[in-house]
């Protein structure tokens, strides 16, 4: 069977997903104030990268990477819920792009898989 | 063995090896991250050929100017490669003309000795004969001969203050190679453009207004131009005189303090641009000057719905002291 990543389309499926998905995590007021202060250029390519991993897609992050890139975020207060309303995001782009259900729930595996090294519980 | 060049100096690549990976191995510090050809923190350039995997993602004007990822970029015998924003490649040139536009602005032009390819909307780096420099983006337009700069006085800036209170005619001075990637490229052609400049933030979008103007390809053109007072809206007799010969082409003065005036809008620019009623699928949004309200400009237009690679910004950065 192809990947979940080659299902959902690739790397067009994540260019199409990523403006959908920074909208929605900036129009959050539960999480936008993680985001506000940083270069909207610099963010765009770390979602891309971000959806490319939940995707399925090739990458290389360690569970020590998500540790370490978000040891900033954990320190302003970064907690389960903020990971909840970006998983919540995740979820109501693909629906926006017509992904099935089962699909959307794939993808938030991945996306949960890391919650303890980014919210810095283990890594 | 594939020998190639970085910086001038010859590494040895592994066979199959990237470009990253060996000057890695070789303690060279070479910003990277993820290695996959996403974050492009690695970013080198050359202007040798390059693997179309090297260059994905990268905006057609980084393209054009030999930037790759170094991550993705086999390295092969005689492959040459430097680091972005080196002052290797600089260019003589004279000062031409000096015009205070106002208290605190001067429009300096430059006259290079050799060529001097840029695109309009790029930024060069001005200096000195003491070393002394400073980034100035390029008010004119593609191909011109004489580069423009509009240069605002800062408190204890070094260079602009020479630029604007010494008599400098026939002065020389260098130039760094022209950067950034606040242009037109061709996959732009035929849509609307919405250009907002605070300041002297009006000096790339200048350049990119009279590219668009004499090569007929784009849309509807409105220029925003933000300033405190009327007094900082340094070209207004130029940008309505353009206004009233180009009908595709309006011009908007914004201040943010003083008395009403006819034929300014008075108010915050950030609310000013966010009531403006364009194309947000078919429009280009260019937004230069103060770093703080170009990110905020920048999310405002996001999020009314311009895609984001349609969003161009060159935000002001100061130097840190």
């Amino acid at each position: 069977m192809s990947s979940l990543y080659e299902r959902l389309g690739g790397g067009p499926s994540v260019d199409a997903a990523v403006d959908i998905f920074y909208r929605k995590v900036l129009q959050d007021e539960r999480i936008s104030d993680f985001f506000t202060d940083v270069d909207m250029d610099e963010q765009i390519q770390k979602q891309k990268a971000f959806l490319t991993f939940a995707f399925g897609g090739p990458n290389h992050y360690s569970g020590l990477d998500m540790k370490n890139a978000h040891a900033r975020l954990v320190d302003k207060g970064l907690n389960d819920t903020h990971v909840d309303a970006v998983v919540d995001h995740l979820g109501g782009t693909l629906k926006e792009l017509g992904v099935s259900d089962d699909l959307v729930g794939e993808v938030a595996g991945v996306a949960e898989s890391v919650r303890d090294q980014v919210l810095g519980r283990e890594g | 063995m594939p020998k190639f060049i970085f910086e001038g100096i010859e590494y040895n690549a592994l066979e199959g090896e990237t470009v990253l990976d060996c000057l890695l191995r070789a303690a060279e510090r070479v910003t990277n991250s993820c290695k996959s050809g996403i974050c492009h923190s690695c970013l080198l350039k050359s202007s040798a050929k390059l693997d179309a995997l090297s260059q994905k993602g990268l905006s057609p004007s980084k393209k054009e100017a030999g930037f790759f990822l170094s991550c993705q970029q086999k390295a092969y015998s005689d492959l040459e490669v430097f680091r972005p924003d080196t002052s290797t490649l600089l260019v003589e040139g004279e000062i031409t003309s000096q015009d205070k536009v106002s208290d605190s602005v001067v429009i300096i032009k430059i006259k290079t000795q050799d060529d001097y390819p840029f695109k309009a909307g790029q930024f060069t780096n001005i200096i000195r004969e003491d070393g002394v420099c400073r980034s100035y983006s390029i008010a004119s337009q593609t191909g011109s001969h004489e580069l423009e700069f509009h240069i605002r006085k800062v408190p204890n800036g070094e260079l602009s203050n020479w630029l604007y209170n010494e008599d400098l005619k026939g002065v020389s001075v260098k130039l760094s190679e022209p950067l950034g990637e606040c242009c037109l490229n061709s996959s732009m052609e035929g849509k609307d453009l919405l250009l907002i400049g605070i300041g002297t933030g009006l000096a790339p979008l200048y350049g990119v207004l009279k590219d668009s103007l004499c090569q007929e390809r784009m849309g509807a053109i409105n220029l925003f131009h933000g300033g405190l007072t009327v007094a900082g809206l340094y070209l207004i007799e130029g940008l309505k005189k353009i206004e009233k010969e180009n009908d595709s082409f309006s011009y908007y003065p914004v201040v943010l303090k003083g008395k009403d005036k006819k034929g300014f809008i008075k108010g915050d620019l950030v609310e000013v641009v966010k009531n403006f009623d364009f194309d947000k699928n078919n429009t280009v949004v260019m937004i230069c000057g103060d770093p703080q309200l170009v990110n905020s400009l920048k999310q405002k237009i996001f999020l009314a719905g311009v895609p984001s690679k349609n969003i161009l910004s060159d935000p002001f950065v100061s130097r840190s002291t």
